[in-house]
């Protein structure tokens, strides 16, 4: 696959729920080892988009390719982190057997029994997000951070050359956040990273390309947050959701 | 009647060799119910077997293979309903729950004569099951567990994180259905043992013990077998000494243990906090 070529291609979708457009006319591309955020208000539809690409959903109209690939093609490629506060962890099931379940995708048959292969990619991937000496833990004794470190191990023994993240920072505080994404820079070598939040104060310089989702997308390429996008995709002026520290996101626009 | 002596009858091994079977059953597939958090799906499930065995009466054939026909279809109605439409899945098995008693009671009423065994379908009679019905009995286990042997992988999957499951290119849809039948069959084994109206205690309790002392579901499994062997061995010799219906003795023994365990729980989440 050349680079020109995008990982993940999302072409004028549009979704309708209940009578109501959660996605209109949305189009994205991702390519190699780019760091797109994607921010937006809460029932934006973020989530919504991340379930299109994932395939879950269906939408009403447009395409969403993978790898060049047809709708439910390449899934395997794409590694998901879904949202923290919406999973349960009272689940009888190790850490181990959490991450190695990321592989699963990648085994035919009816009995999907893990071969060798298998547990290596899950014991890599517990070793990148500093879980190994968890591995034999149930999951519920684990506190919320290494629970969320996981859950990314998880999607990380997949091999994935797309690691899609559902909001997440909700849970983590700042010094830790910076460490989060000091991990996350790691990885962009070897896949690219999409990460969805409604928390523009959470966004690092090193970030790509920025895109405002509020039921319409509006992308700059580049990794400023421009006024008229929030205007556009909030509605409301900057410095009401621009709480934190958004001056990190806003430096280079003054350039 | 001491232990010893009634240890001899046949009856009397015949119902333990039951319960054993029975619990290996709810082992497994209770674990499952339990961990997806559908104990009221599989209660809705058991309670629709009655129309079933009212079914049997009227047509005059095994009321057991009424309650497995009934069993599956609302296994199978409710997997599909449940896919289609996710608020209304609580009232769904509300409306399965009574309208399957319902349509057992009408049956019985139009089936002319008297309906001899209703009382031990509604609440078991594990010392009157004869030998050919453990046979059938463990067949069905065997099934079961060859099933469960087969999907184990996806079974976890799903019922961990359907959505996931989905993303590792399993038919969660249909592994979700596949678990619901299985259900409903455990439901047909242990309404031998405790009963329509009880099966749900002794389908999702031992599995809810277990689960407090185990670490991963596989050995949730094992052990809630265990334990379901030790309660229904254990309420079928206190039925058999005190005289006492058989399926409710199990599954008061299989409460108390529960609230016992529950009660215990806070009491130490208590002292731990308050230092008492």
């Amino acid at each position: 696959m050349s680079e020109s070529e995008p990982l993940v291609e999302v072409k004028n979708v549009t979704l309708q729920m209940n009578g109501h457009k959660i996605l209109d006319d949305v189009s994205i591309e991702i390519y190699p080892g780019e760091f797109h955020a994607i921010i937006g208000p809460n029932g934006g539809g973020k989530t919504t988009l991340l379930k299109v690409i994932l395939g879950l959903i269906k939408p009403d109209s447009g395409t969403v390719s993978i790898a060049g690939g047809g709708p439910g093609e390449n899934l395997s490629m794409i590694g998901y982190v879904p949202q923290f506060r919406t999973y349960d962890f009272s689940y009888p099931i190790t850490v181990r057997e959490m991450v190695v379940s990321g592989r699963l995708g990648h085994i035919s048959g009816i009995r999907k029994t893990y071969r060798p292969k298998d547990v290596e990619a899950a014991d890599k991937a517990m070793e990148i997000m500093d879980i190994s000496r968890y591995a034999d833990h149930n999951i519920s004794e684990l506190s919320g951070g290494e629970q969320q470190r996981v859950m990314i191990a998880r999607a990380l023994a997949g091999n994935p050359k797309v690691l899609l993240l559902d909001e997440p920072t909700v849970y983590i505080d700042s010094p830790t956040a910076e460490k989060f994404f000091e991990l996350l820079l790691s990885l962009r070598e070897k896949m690219a990273i999409v990460m969805i939040t409604h928390d523009i104060g959470s966004l690092t310089p090193e970030v790509d390309k920025v895109a405002c989702l509020n039921h319409r997308i509006f992308t700059h390429h580049d990794n400023e947050v421009a006024d008229d996008m929030l205007l556009a995709a909030y509605g409301c002026p900057i410095d009401v959701i621009g709480h934190g520290v958004p001056h990190r996101v806003f430096r280079r626009h003054d350039e | 009647m001491s232990i010893i002596s009634v240890l001899g009858y046949e009856f009397f091994q015949n119902a333990i060799l039951a319960g054993i079977i029975a619990s290996i059953a709810c082992g497994v597939i209770g674990s499952f119910v339990v961990v997806k958090r559908m104990v009221s799906l599989a209660g809705g499930i058991s309670h629709s077997a009655f129309g079933g065995i009212g079914l049997g009466y009227y047509l005059g054939i095994n009321p057991l293979i009424g309650a497995a026909v009934f069993a599956v279809g609302s296994a199978a109605a409710i997997s599909r309903i449940r896919n289609t439409a996710h608020q209304n899945t609580d009232t769904l098995i509300g409306a399965i729950w009574s309208g399957g008693m319902a349509l057992g009671i009408l049956f019985v009423y139009l089936t002319p004569g008297f309906a001899p065994d209703l009382m031990s379908y509604l609440f078991g009679n594990i010392l009157l099951v004869p030998f050919s019905e453990i046979v059938m009995m463990a067949c069905l286990v065997a099934l079961i567990l060859a099933v469960v042997f087969l999907f184990y992988n996806q079974l976890v999957a799903v019922t961990f994180d359907e959505e996931y499951a989905t993303l590792m290119n399993i038919n969660s849809k249909a592994v979700m259905m596949l678990l619901l039948v299985l259900t409903a069959l455990t439901v047909v084994i242990l309404i031998q043992v405790v009963g329509v109206i009880l099966v749900i205690a002794l389908l999702a309790l031992p599995a809810a013990i277990s689960r407090e002392f185990t670490d991963s579901i596989s050995k949730m499994m094992i052990l809630s077998a265990i334990l379901g062997m030790v309660f229904t061995t254990g309420g079928i010799m206190a039925s058999a000494l005190f005289d006492l219906p058989s399926g409710a003795t199990i599954i008061i023994l299989v409460s108390a243990v529960y609230v016992i365990l529950l009660v215990s729980k806070k009491i130490a989440e208590r002292r731990r906090i308050f230092g008492a």
